[in-house]
């Protein structure tokens, strides 16, 4: 974990020179490790609603397929146990 | 004098119905619980018989108890330490990025929000041996160097693990959803944490020599958040006891493969409700009680006494 966010402050710009003269690393390589990391979570955590949303466009088949991207084929559902009861 | 002795039975009337109400709703069920956990008493049975401490000595001997034992403290031991390292490091690092920290705030705290119930059953499709993103995102990264790895060939070669019915995985698969949907909440906690540290003591602490971000966190921030942390363990520690709406959903018919994922609550469940013995399950709560309140006589000693800098 970089120096600012183990002292969890906020980098103001009068900072950033003297932070970035000290260390190897610039100001905003830090930055952009750091939303690196953060990105990372985000998507672990993310993952199930991305499965919940996208199934919830899909069809049975498409499921079981791995088929159809995000979004399906947008095809009507087809129930043939409520067609067969006439409903 | 009469004044006064008005005056003092004034504040009985005002406290009165909240410590009646405690007593009926909190203390006594208790109390009843620990009753039957002496007894062999089942829904419908007009009479229950006194069996002393056999349900207790029942809890301490059988294997399937010592199953329940080891898999609530596994998840406990797995869950915790995750849910309080991530989500004090969410809140470092968030509390240090300069855009979209809001952003992040959200996401993280979307699994909190949602409905843990549900959730189980989206994992559930996401973690299914052969329809899951899980398997079929691993099984992309086939051919890669990512097969350098000893255990990633052998998925390869074979099958990816069976994720919820594997007995070798089932309890840590658990315990990964549990730090997923509880990490954010921690972040929470932390983050009020965090902005009550005053800002002098970090200037203080680079007057004296603590140049680095590691000092400045373990002299200044790592003290600072003592009582934050202590009631984030705590109330992760208790969480973590109560699991049960994932082994629920995941494994209906009873503890998950071999009784791996075999928790207390779920114990309770099975024992009191799915088999009508209330008197086992009566027992499981009691010591499940013992545990909860254990960790918060522990919490209270060290917050008075240990972490207190301000």
């Amino acid at each position: 974990m970089t120096d600012a966010a183990m002292t969890s402050q906020p980098v103001v710009s009068d900072q950033k020179g003297a932070r970035s003269d000290s260390s190897s690393m610039s100001w905003s390589s830090r930055e952009a490790l750091k939303h690196a990391v953060l990105i990372v979570g985000a998507i672990i955590v993310l993952l199930p609603f991305y499965v919940m949303v996208s199934y919830s466009f899909k069809g049975p088949s498409e499921i079981m397929q791995q088929t159809g991207g995000f979004f399906g084929s947008q095809e009507l559902f087809r129930d043939d146990f409520c067609v067969k009861l006439g409903n | 004098m009469a004044g006064q002795a008005n005056t003092s039975r004034v504040h009985l009337w005002f406290a009165g119905p909240a410590i009646l109400l405690m007593f009926v709703i909190l203390i006594v069920p208790i109390f009843i619980a620990a009753g039957l956990s002496f007894t062999n008493y089942s829904l419908g049975n007009s009479g229950a018989q006194f069996v002393g401490l056999e349900n207790y000595e029942r809890i301490f001997t059988r294997s399937t108890y010592e199953k329940m034992f080891i898999a609530t403290f596994t998840y406990v031991g797995v869950v915790v330490p995750l849910t309080v390292g991530l989500g004090l490091g969410a809140a470092l690092l968030i509390n240090s990025v300069t855009r979209f920290g809001d952003l992040y705030k959200t996401i993280y705290f979307l699994p909190v929000m949602a409905a843990l119930l549900a959730m189980a059953i989206v994992w559930e499709f996401a973690l299914h041996p052969t329809i899951g993103i899980v398997n079929a995102t691993l099984t992309r990264g086939c051919g890669t160097f990512l097969e350098g790895w000893a255990w990633y060939a052998q998925g390869c070669e074979r099958t990816f693990p069976l994720w919820l019915t594997d007995r070798d995985y089932a309890i840590w698969t658990v315990a990964f959803i549990g730090v997923w949907q509880g990490f954010g909440f921690n972040m929470v906690l932390y983050l009020a944490g965090l902005t009550s540290i005053p800002r002098e003591l970090y200037h203080a602490a680079e007057m004296d020599g603590a140049k680095s971000g590691w000092e400045r966190f373990r002299l200044v921030t790592w003290p600072m958040l003592g009582p934050t942390t202590v009631f984030v363990v705590t109330i992760s520690c208790i969480r973590s006891f109560q699991v049960f709406d994932t082994v629920e959903a995941f494994y209906p018919q009873g503890g998950g493969p071999g009784k791996s994922v075999f928790v207390m609550m779920f114990a309770i469940y099975e024992k009191a409700i799915q088999q009508n013995l209330m008197g086992i399950g009566a027992a499981i709560t009691v010591v499940f009680l013992a545990f909860v309140m254990a960790l918060t006589l522990v919490q209270r000693w060290l917050v008075e006494r240990r972490v207190h800098y301000s």
